[in-house]
């Protein structure tokens, strides 16, 4: 009787199981092998050994500069992602009239943020005729155009993330509320501040919810590619040359799929390796309700 | 209960979709289109890149030789640039070739020294443009046949010319010239507008001015041949013309973007003139009827202008229709009334044959790219391709000399940095 309900619990997640073996652990095993391989795509590799992982951190100076442009693009869009998700979620925590109007208007960039028409249209905004570029002139500034500014082009690219604060956000509003009533109450009759309730309760309460909000945001900008392909095509100057534009260009534009292949593996482990970090740090700053504050 | 059956239902629908999702081809995916032939005993897959005015007369000629061959079927994947190349590569992984192909110039060495071209030997192409079939040989194979005759030359606003009273360039023209005419029209135009766009910004009207200084093409025997007094000269004069602001600074030039309502700084009269392939004149021509002249490179020593294939057609070496396939690319390159159906749209036919019995038809945009391609031919330069497993480079050399142009590295710099790449590219080689 038991295993017959296995088989039924099988049964029920087999589609999923189909993909996954078929669409993303074979795939992922054959990338793997293909990484000790030197094969082109258009015809089978030789075995090469580790000649791939050597050549990266010897002989590839666009690794390391497309490694250190991710790094700064990393850096500083996902904590100011977090930053507009959490102030917006608490503006739009409160209760007033047609709140889920406004939930819904600032969630709205985020169902499209990710896509190819928006990446057009920030093109067209931040560019040369763009509007950005007309409302500098405004005020002096000519000839502004900041996509093509090799200096302005990654903090534009930055820019777009965090107004794709959306999922993020909505995820805090859903921490919020769970933030019970109670622990504002009694801390305002001691004699709390609003500020001191922010760091205090709001912050405090919330951290399991940043952490899991810094990770995923973490792991999707290291991935970063669309942007960075539609807009400036990593350019100019490679100033947004980042790491999942230069592996595509190995793989597609050079044939170097087994190289490409390897540089999907170091950014595999370099994920990883910064959530681990994450988890590490964590437990200096993330309090659990559950655990008592231990 | 009532929940529990309902989602059986959605699972097995799901399971149903994506099993069916992993073993169906998609016959009627979007850039698909088969032609009708009802004794389908040779069927052909044909694919190419372009903009739909090419699919619809490319269609259209299969069409025509469908009839004419009622054995055979073909059929047609198309797309733009993007995304092509992605495609071809992956179908080639797949061992899931098109017979018949595009190919360019920039690919065409990669594909070829991976042997995934058939050799054209022993076809009859007798009635091809020799010049032009020999850039489509590699490694000693004809692997790849030109699709039409292009070539690089200069394309500017001849209305805007007349409204400022700047003299347009004369025929046999020299640098001197130009940059004479440049500082003459910087007093005559307006803040933002500028005779041309700054040349120094890409490869293509630097090789121009190599071989104008009669320093030889770009590259010699698949090898970089650039010359470094020529380069630091070249550097030296457009540094000297964004200072006295005789071309756009250099964010401006970067966000040009060729054929571009909004971004083509031709189109937006911001520059009068600009480099480009006589094979796109046409399409200028759509964007400012009437308004444009065309003109070859200036020379110095010798010309500057060179001729080339806009592309080629290849066979794939794994095809199973290998005759069939050639037949159908000759009928393509040397039958009249494809050529007629086709006209410049892959470039100015290959064929002296073809190209006599289209010129009554032809427009008027048609025929100012014929005579830009006319005006470089009096006196072309020999085309060379980037060599074979120089893509990298092409794109690192690119990005070096306009890190020149933004002032953030010396001429001399860049040009040791190209210096090195080249000798790296080279080392990869081996």
């Amino acid at each position: 009787m038991k295993s017959y309900a296995n088989i039924t619990g099988y049964l029920f997640i087999s589609p999923f199981l189909f993909g996954f073996f078929l669409l993303t652990l074979y795939p992922a095993l054959q990338s793997l092998y293909f990484s000790f391989t030197d094969y082109s795509l258009l015809e089978a590799g030789s075995w090469v050994g580790t000649d791939n992982y050597t050549r990266m951190f010897t002989a590839d100076p666009n690794f390391a500069k497309s490694l250190g442009i991710t790094f700064t693009y990393v850096i500083f869009a996902v904590p100011l992602k977090l930053l507009f998700a959490l102030l917006v979620a608490i503006v739009l925590n409160k209760q007033i009239k047609g709140m889920s109007f406004y939930r819904t208007i600032m969630y709205l960039p985020s169902l499209i943020g990710g896509s190819i028409a928006v990446a057009v249209l920030w093109k067209n905004i931040f560019g040369a005729e763009g509007f950005i570029s007309k409302l500098l002139a405004l005020i002096g500034i000519e000839n502004m155009s900041l996509v093509t500014n090799p200096d302005t082009a990654l903090s534009t690219l930055v820019l777009l993330q965090a107004w794709q604060f959306g999922s993020a956000m909505i995820i805090f509003l859903a921490g919020l509320k769970q933030i019970p009533k109670e622990l504002y109450e009694a801390s305002a009759v001691d004699g709390a501040s609003k500020v001191r309730q922010f760091f205090s309760v709001t912050l405090t309460m919330l951290s399991p919810v940043i952490l899991f909000n810094l990770i995923l945001g973490l792991i999707g900008s290291f991935q970063m590619f669309t942007q960075a392909f539609i807009i400036t095509k990593g350019g100019p100057l490679k100033s947004t040359y980042m790491y999942a534009l230069y592996l595509y260009e190995k793989a597609f534009g050079a044939f170097q799929m087994g190289y490409a292949s390897a540089l999907a593996w170091v950014l595999l482990l370099i994920i990883a390796a910064a959530t681990a970090l994450n988890f590490a740090i964590s437990k200096y700053w993330v309090f659990y309700e559950s655990e008592g504050g231990k | 209960m009532k929940t529990k059956r309902w989602l059986t239902v959605v699972l097995a629908a799901a399971l149903a979709v994506s099993l069916a999702a992993c073993g169906g081809k998609n016959e009627n995916a979007a850039g698909e289109a088969t032609g009708a032939g009802e004794n389908q005993d040779i069927k052909l897959r044909v694919m190419w890149w372009g903009s739909q005015t090419r699919h619809d007369a490319t269609l259209k000629a299969i069409k025509l030789y469908e009839e004419q061959n009622p054995n055979v079927k073909i059929v047609s994947e198309y797309s733009g640039w993007d995304g092509y190349w992605d495609k071809l590569a992956t179908l080639s992984a797949a061992r899931n070739m098109p017979d018949i192909f595009q190919m360019d110039a920039s690919y065409l060495g990669d594909y070829a020294t991976r042997s995934q071209l058939l050799d054209w030997s022993g076809a009859d192409l007798s009635k091809l443009d020799a010049k032009l079939l020999e850039t489509g040989a590699i490694e000693g194979k004809q692997v790849a046949l030109p699709a039409g005759r292009n070539s690089y030359g200069l394309v500017y606003n001849k209305a805007l010319f007349a409204q400022y009273g700047i003299e347009e360039p004369k025929e046999g023209w020299s640098w001197d010239d130009f940059f004479a005419m440049a500082r003459d029209a910087r007093s005559k135009l307006p803040d933002g507008v500028y005779l041309s766009r700054d040349f120094s910004a890409g490869e293509l009207e630097y090789r121009a001015y190599q071989h104008a200084q009669g320093k030889g093409p770009f590259y010699v025997d698949n090898k970089l041949n650039m010359d470094k007094d020529t380069w630091m000269e070249w550097s030296g004069i457009w540094s000297e013309s964004r200072k006295n602001k005789l071309v756009a600074p250099a964010e401006q030039t970067i966000s040009d973007v060729e054929l571009d309502t909004q971004f083509d700084s031709l189109v937006k009269g911001s520059v009068l003139m600009k480099g480009t392939h006589s094979s796109q004149i046409a399409a200028y021509d759509s964007l400012l009827p009437g308004k444009l002249g065309v003109t070859a490179f200036p020379s110095g020593k010798e010309a500057g202008g060179w001729l080339k294939p806009t592309f080629y057609w290849s066979i794939s070496a794994g095809t199973k229709q290998a005759e069939e396939s050639k037949k159908f690319v000759l009928w393509l390159l040397n039958d009249p009334e494809a050529g007629k159906i086709l006209k410049t749209e892959r470039g100015t036919p290959v064929s002296d044959e073809v190209m006599a019995a289209i010129e009554p038809d032809l427009t008027d945009a048609d025929k100012l790219g014929q005579q830009m391609l006319e005006k470089i031919a009096k006196n072309a330069q020999p085309f060379t391709a980037q060599p074979p497993g120089y893509n990298d480079f092409g794109r690192d050399m690119n990005n070096t000399i306009q890190s020149v142009i933004f002032n953030k590295m010396t001429p001399e710099k860049a040009f040791e940095t190209i210096q090195k790449l080249a000798a790296d590219t080279e080392a990869s080689l081996k």
